[in-house]
């Protein structure tokens, strides 16, 4: 009410838009956070663990400006997804996934970061394909480290060769992106946002791989520096964002 | 059970305001009274109170206020909270402090520096109160090499049962050479102080010496709040009026 009075007298259509706006969002928040109140207080655990990777990677010019990014993206997903929001929770998971790609290559690619932070990509237009990472990601199958995980990995558990794991998770958030029949926010009988059950586990089970995947890239492509870390902080990543298995293999490479 | 919040409401209201505002006196001379004084604050989220006492002591308003904090999240409840000074952060100061692109670098110097680490949920493991002193110098040094002249000075930490290693803390501000300064001896404190009495001396002694290797003059101030009934634990905080000597 008090937020009602700072605003000014609005004309018709915002009228309109203001008070039911206020009225789903209300229900559908308060709704998702009684239902899944456990779930999403796991989920932003999950996000914290970027503040020790935001800590540990403070000598990575890259690592400064795409970490908080990084966060935001997975911290805007939840907060889309508690408003009935699911199309945009679920693109932003694809934003964040990116973004850590990104963070990977720009983190050896200092210059090219620098003109992808200026918006001049000019050596952009000489590639074969529209991501430096090529073809079926194959710049991150190239790397030293995503190698030997990937050799430690059993069928479907690669992350990227033969459209393991991550490319299969960013080719499900693109169909969000690119308005996928299946991925549209809208049906003809369900128009206002509004929580749903189905929707939200779908997003919950996306955003647990998402991040799941981050944190290994993140872990594999920045070793020496998990390695760094306390030891409680390295436990804190592996049990909050990696299952049992894929821990083991990061295990056996940091030599835990 | 430590409760951080409240004890640090006590040092606010008792120890942080009244200090500065008999130093910002020096900082103000009477011409300049009104002058509102820039404040670094190393603050949390849920006890931001240093920034709305010193706020309503008018020694300084928000627009003058730059706050550091550890967490993403955190971050953007502040920023909520505090709007319009500016909030930075999302790592460790003392990690970040001695970064040559350390991202508030371009808003030293500063009036008024607070770095009280307990609002970071310190980690309570051996080393942590030895990187605190190193980002104190980290700080003192950024604020001679941008001209910052006047100053004070809060440091607030927590202290435990884990020793104080002084051997570590010469090797660090030695590290860290002044054309002219010998460098901290070795030989004035024992390796290990186990000793809370013993290691808050140490810590002003090594502010003192910290101060005077910049060529600043200090006159520090103290106060310790007991945070368990056996004392094992206390909420440490220094002030201090830091001046070109």
């Amino acid at each position: 009410m008090v937020e009602r009075n700072k605003l000014p007298s609005l004309p018709t259509n915002l009228t309109i838009m203001h008070e039911s706006q206020e009225k789903w969002r209300k229900k559908a928040w308060e709704k998702t956070l009684t239902k899944h109140k456990d779930e999403l207080e796991e989920m932003i655990e999950k996000i914290r663990l970027f503040d020790i990777w935001s800590n540990s990677l403070q000598n990575i010019e890259a690592a400064k400006k795409l970490i908080p990014e990084i966060f935001m993206d997975g911290y805007i997903s939840i907060h889309f997804s508690c408003y009935g929001l699911y199309k945009y929770a679920n693109s932003c998971l694809r934003s964040q996934l990116e973004t850590t790609l990104r963070l990977i290559y720009f983190s050896t690619h200092p210059i090219e970061f620098d003109w992808w932070g200026s918006g001049n990509e000019w050596y952009r237009n000489g590639l074969r394909k529209r991501d430096v990472w090529g073809d079926g990601y194959q710049y991150f199958q190239e790397l030293t480290r995503v190698k030997e995980f990937e050799r430690k990995c059993g069928q479907g558990e690669n992350l990227f060769r033969d459209g393991g794991r991550v490319s299969r998770i960013y080719g499900k958030l693109s169909a969000y992106v690119h308005s996928g029949i299946f991925s549209f926010q809208t049906k003809s009988d369900e128009f206002s946002p509004q929580y749903k059950i189905a929707q939200f586990k779908l997003w919950l089970s996306n955003f647990n791989e998402v991040q799941e995947y981050i944190h290994i890239l993140l872990t594999l492509s920045f070793l020496d520096e998990f390695k760094n870390m306390r030891m409680r902080e390295k436990e804190t990543i592996l049990q909050a964002a990696i299952r049992t298995d894929y821990q083991a293999k990061l295990k056996e490479m940091f030599g835990a | 059970m430590i409760d951080i919040p409240q004890s640090k409401d006590k040092i606010v209201d008792q120890f942080w305001v009244p200090t500065t505002k008999k130093w910002s006196n020096v900082l103000r001379p009477k011409v300049k009274r009104n002058k509102k004084l820039k404040l670094l604050t190393l603050t949390s989220d849920a006890s931001f109170g240093e920034v709305t006492k010193f706020e309503e002591g008018e020694i300084t308003r928000r627009e003058c206020v730059v706050a550091w904090t550890y967490s993403h999240i955190k971050k953007l409840r502040l920023e909520t909270e505090i709007s319009p000074a500016k909030v930075i952060g999302t790592a460790r100061y003392e990690t970040c402090a001695s970064n040559p692109t350390f991202v508030i670098k371009e808003h030293f110097p500063f009036d008024m520096i607070n770095l009280d680490f307990t609002s970071q949920d310190p980690i309570l493991e051996i080393g942590r109160v030895e990187e605190e002193i190193k980002s104190l110098e980290d700080t003192i040094k950024l604020q001679s090499d941008t001209g910052g002249d006047t100053f004070i000075l809060m440091y607030t930490t927590l202290l435990n049962s884990n020793d104080l290693d002084y051997n570590s803390i010469v090797k660090k501000s030695n590290n860290i050479p002044v054309l002219g300064w010998s460098g901290l001896s070795s030989n004035e404190f024992p390796t290990e102080i186990v000793e809370q009495v013993e290691k808050m001396r140490c810590i002003e002694a090594i502010l003192s010496k910290i101060c005077s290797k910049y060529k600043y003059a200090s006159e520090i101030e103290k106060q310790v709040i007991p945070l368990s009934e056996d004392k094992r634990y206390m909420m440490y905080s220094l002030v201090a009026l830091v001046q070109r000597g």
